[in-house]
């Protein structure tokens, strides 16, 4: 009996310990080619020192060429996640066990949403740039398939856990299918699905902005550029700018959700 | 006027419970019938069956000469419909649409004949189906509250909306199930009148889930009791007997507590 224990708790610590190794191998070897040496993080200080002094002041020559370029990253993390939200009610409901028409399309729709969710968005930019071209289409088209993979699985969550007393008192009127999504499935679930549709706009925003380096249009291409071409003042007009508007939007939808919810 | 009869009904859930074990009686059209019984006696579940929310395992519950089962287990949505058009469902708790409007919830009555969208709700609706929503709340005394949200009203304000959807439904059969037993006796009392007032002005066939055995003689023009899926008692209410009452709520029965004490009159 002791032995037996003895053995499995060996066991059990010999698995800990192998993984434990492994993880210690996997971290000693990033911080060896990480090569995050004392020197580097000096000499590092010293050209952020240099770039920051390039960079005060900001040039705002082109601060409207800025403006307009941000205003089409805002447009393509709106216009994507508007599209992203309304692909995920379709596929939420037929995702959900309480109102897939069966198993089998649950399964699949459900397995669907979870691989597009896996790949991350800068992946599917690169793959719509090839597909479409450079610009912002590339750009709305990523952030859609990007809410759809997020916005598909939280709302199919949130009609999963509604309770079933509602949905029984429209059935039993002998109300339709489509009756019953609209008249107590989506009212049930509104304010979860707002909540969560304003976060899906935070986060597309600050993900918009990242695209337009990969060539998905909007402020990205222009902050990649100036980087490139060591106009670090027109940087820094640049990310003051993403940081103004990212900051707005975020009081904006804490004010919707307050009054939603 | 259309019969209600129920034949050799058991339900089975798939974790093994029997529920309903051979259920049988028919209804006359315009038969006021209270279900008694302890808790898990099956009340909930046989109205459940009635409507085919639940499907039960075997026999047959005609409502308007449609089996019910039969058209649960085939799928046959359009005998199912029928049915459920003509069986209105009042529950315990309600089952409102919480953030939607009190106007709205009773127009949600008519779903069932609604096919187009738009007029589900209450800007899309033809005004004559307003015009009857309206007059349905104004029915349960509730007229002045339509524009209020559903969660903002009490828990006997709430039933009296869900009785005005039901009349929004206009169904043959009422089958509520324990109406009151989320309302304070005031309140409780109020709604079982209200609700049977409009049965019998509508001529409406009803079979009522209840705990309050003085409200169920009182109401009741037939009293049936359950006892672990059987039906142990099936008596006009005029001639109840206190034998079968006791037997009813015997204590060898393993959850025989019931929700509220009882007021047995001697
Ligand atoms: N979904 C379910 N799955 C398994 N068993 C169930 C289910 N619903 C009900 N039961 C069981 O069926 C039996 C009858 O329950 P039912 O709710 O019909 O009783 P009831 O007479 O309505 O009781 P109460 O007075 O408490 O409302 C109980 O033993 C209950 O545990
Ligand atoms: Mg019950």
């Amino acid at each position: 009996m002791g032995e037996q224990l003895r053995r499995r708790g060996g066991g059990a610590s010999g698995w800990g310990g192998g993984g434990g190794l492994i993880i210690l191998g996997l971290f000693l070897h990033g911080v060896y080619i990480a090569q995050l040496t004392p020197e580097r993080l000096l000499s590092g200080m010293g050209r952020l020192g240099g770039f920051l002094s390039q960079a005060i002041p900001p040039d705002l020559t082109r601060a409207s060429n800025f403006f307009w370029a941000i205003l089409v990253t805002f447009e393509m993390a709106l216009v994507g996640t508007v599209i992203g939200v309304l692909l995920s009610l379709p596929v939420a409901l037929l995702a959900s066990d309480n109102t897939s028409p069966n198993r089998l399309v649950r399964n699949i729709t459900r397995n669907t949403v979870a691989a597009v969710r896996t790949i991350p968005d800068l992946v599917w930019a690169l793959i719509f740039v090839v597909a479409i071209g450079l610009g912002p289409a590339a750009g709305i088209l990523t952030i859609a398939v990007d809410n759809l993979g997020f916005c598909g699985r939280f709302f199919s969550e949130r009609i999963e856990e509604l309770e079933p007393g509602p949905v029984e008192a429209l059935s039993s009127t002998g109300a339709s299918q489509l009756g019953i999504i609209l008249g107590a499935i989506f009212p049930c679930a509104f304010p979860s699905f707002v909540a969560t549709s304003l976060y899906a706009v935070e986060k597309s925003i600050r993900s918009a902005v990242v695209l337009g380096l990969v060539g998905a249009g909007g402020i990205g291409v222009e902050l990649s550029t100036s980087m490139r071409l060591f106009r670090y003042d027109q940087a820094l007009t640049i990310i003051v700018m993403i940081w103004l508007v990212v900051t707005a939007s975020e009081q904006v939808s804490t004010q919707i959700r307050r009054r939603v919810i | 006027m259309i019969p209600l009869s129920i034949n050799e009904v058991c339900k089975e859930f798939p974790d093994g419970t029997r529920a309903l074990n051979g259920v049988s009686f028919t209804i006359n059209p315009g038969e006021g019938t209270v279900l008694l019984g302890s808790n898990g006696s099956g009340k909930t579940t046989l109205l459940r069956c009635i409507n085919g929310l639940e499907t039960a395992t075997s026999g047959q519950i005609y409502v308007d000469h449609i089996d019910v089962i039969e058209a649960k287990r085939r799928h046959a949505r359009k005998a199912l419909k029928r049915v459920r058009l003509q069986t209105g469902m009042v529950f315990q708790k309600f089952h409102l649409i919480n953030n939607l409007g009190v106007l709205q919830n009773v127009l949600f009555g008519s779903l069932g004949r609604t096919q187009n969208p738009m007029k589900m709700f209450s800007i899309g609706a033809a005004k004559e189906e307003r015009m009857r929503a309206m007059a349905c709340l104004d029915r349960v005394g509730l007229a002045d509250l339509a524009k209020r949200r559903a969660d903002t009203l009490s828990g006997g304000q709430r039933q009296r909306v869900a009785i005005a959807r039901v009349l929004m439904q206009d169904p043959q059969i009422v089958l509520a199930d324990e109406p009151i037993a989320s309302l304070d006796p005031k309140s409780g009392r109020e709604v079982m009148d209200l609700l049977w007032e409009i049965v019998r002005e509508r001529n409406l066939t009803v079979v009522c889930a209840l705990h309050q055995l003085k409200i169920a003689q009182e109401y009741g023009d037939r009293l049936i009791g359950l006892r672990c899926g059987n039906v142990v008692m099936d008596t006009p209410a005029d001639r109840i007997d206190a034998d079968q009452l006791s037997h009813l709520y015997d204590d060898d029965q393993s959850q025989s507590v019931p929700a509220v004490p009882l007021e047995v009159t001697p």
